[in-house]
């Protein structure tokens, strides 16, 4: 451990090996709190497992019905996240695992169309476009309604998808689940944020929650009843890692325009430094290409910036990728500006593709005597 | 608790649960559900319950439903209920069950 930390300046040295209590984060409540102004799991650090399940409105669905559906949810998303099991819980001690989870749903633009509610779908939530890079796939894609199920315990949330999942069965038929992993706090090498499969530092240029400028960046304020929400892109991306690995480091760093070791932009030491884009090497050639990942994706105004909570798949000896998980109060003005350069280009094209697309809006939080959706679905 | 009403039924019973011949049946219970003095008793799928006998309209899932509990004592309780599905809970209704 000593040499490693010698060697990468911009390591936080560790000389000596990580023992049990610096793998517990003990002063963190593990049980985050479900009512709120805004919905727990998008500016909750991110859990270690998640599940994002797609479901569909099944024929004949009334709002009427869809506000029991919602009800119904809440309930049990109020229980689950509080370490009790839900009212018909069948695996009550499965409930009783506090493991910060949270319970977070949104609604599709096929909800909104399905019940003759599309004068209240919020102007942020679109469907995107079709992208060139896009093999998108119908099973990985849309969605009238989503849970994105989050908890540092996977057996948790498998049991609140489980236990949702049979509360919607009344009301909609599965679609997708998307089922990923990231890393704890506890396993970072000293990065800031967690890596992705490929090695690579992911999420160092997140806006925080404590930032000033985060609020107005993911939440909406409005109109009427989805202020306090936010809007969810999801995006299953495959990671060819048999050819990515017929590249060499510095091929690899060209391509992210970020150091693998360290995640420092390649003009820089830290992660945290800024990338130069301007800086040029002996030849006057960029230092940082400008197809680089980390040139295309900048943004290009402080108020087109988005959060990303993206969770790792490894669904097999040779499936594995990114859920790319984002949020913002508008995804037209922040999240497609960014998605439409990285589409024309990126150097990281030629390693990604993305097969699922999907985006909902997500309501407001609720208290405890309401529930998520009740401004739309009275 | 001797007695309860509801709104989604035309009669509502206090029922045990009795194993009858190989099988769990339900059945009113006797002088109805003793509450120990500063105890509880619990109300389970498969146990003690409040039986709704003759709807007198749809439970959906999410409905609410209304009810009224009397004690042996005339006191009344309100208490609102949610419609939730479940799997189990179909046992036979036998009035006359030996237990």
């Amino acid at each position: 451990m000593a040499a490693g930390a010698a060697v990468a300046g911009g390591l936080v040295g560790r000389t000596t090996a990580p023992t049990a209590a610096d793998v517990s984060v003990p002063s963190e409540p593990q049980l985050v709190a479900f009512h709120g102004g805004h919905q727990a799991g998008i500016a909750t650090r991110p859990q270690t497992h998640a599940a994002i399940a797609a479901y569909t409105l099944r024929t004949g669905t009334t709002v009427e019905a869809a506000g029991r559906m919602m009800r119904l949810v809440s309930d049990d998303a109020r229980r689950l996240t509080a370490a009790t099991p839900a009212l018909n819980d069948q695996e009550p001690a499965l409930a009783r695992i506090p493991a910060r989870l949270t319970i977070t749903a949104g609604f599709g633009t096929g909800l909104f169309t399905k019940l003759g509610l599309t004068s209240e779908q919020p102007g942020g939530l679109i469907d995107l476009p079709a992208f060139g890079i896009d093999r998108l796939q119908p099973a990985w894609s849309s969605g009238d309604l989503v849970v994105q199920i989050c908890a540092d315990d996977p057996l948790v949330v498998a049991h609140a998808v489980r236990q949702l999942t049979k509360t919607l069965r009344s009301f909609a038929t599965g679609r997708w689940v998307q089922r990923g992993f990231t890393q704890t706090t506890a396993q970072l090498d000293g990065a800031g944020a967690p890596r992705n499969l490929m090695g690579q530092v992911d999420g160092t240029a997140n806006p925080g929650p404590d930032e000033p400028d985060f609020d107005p960046l993911i939440w909406s304020d409005g109109p009427g009843w989805f202020a306090g929400g936010s809007t969810m892109v999801v995006r299953r991306i495959v990671m060819q890692l048999d050819t990515w690995d017929e590249l060499d480091v510095t091929g690899k760093e060209l391509a992210v325009g970020r150091r693998l070791a360290t995640g420092a932009p390649l003009t820089g030491t830290a992660e945290t430094d800024e990338p130069d884009f301007a800086a040029v090497d002996g030849t006057g050639l960029p230092v940082i290409a400008p197809f680089a990942h980390i040139a295309r994706a900048r943004h290009t105004a402080s108020t087109d910036r988005f959060l990303r909570r993206a969770y790792n798949y490894d669904d097999g000896l040779a499936d594995s990728g990114l859920i790319f998980v984002a949020f913002q109060a508008d995804i037209g003005r922040q999240f497609l500006p960014v998605q439409q350069r990285l589409a024309d280009n990126d150097l990281l094209n030629e390693w990604t593709v993305p097969i699922g697309s999907a985006t909902f809006a997500i309501p407001p939080g609720c208290g405890p005597d309401g529930y998520l959706g009740e401004g739309l679905l009275p | 608790m001797v007695k309860a009403w509801s709104d989604a039924a035309s009669t509502v019973e206090l029922h045990e649960m009795v194993m009858d011949g190989g099988a769990m049946k339900m059945r009113p219970k006797d002088g109805g559900f003793v509450i120990p003095a500063r105890g509880t008793v619990n109300l389970d799928p498969g146990g003690l319950h409040i039986m709704l006998i003759g709807l007198t309209r749809d439970i959906k899932a999410g409905d609410t439903v209304n009810a009224e509990l009397e004690l042996s004592d005339g006191t009344t309780i309100p208490v609102t209920a949610i419609g939730r599905d479940m799997a189990n809970a179909n046992e036979s209704y036998d009035p006359n069950a030996d237990g």
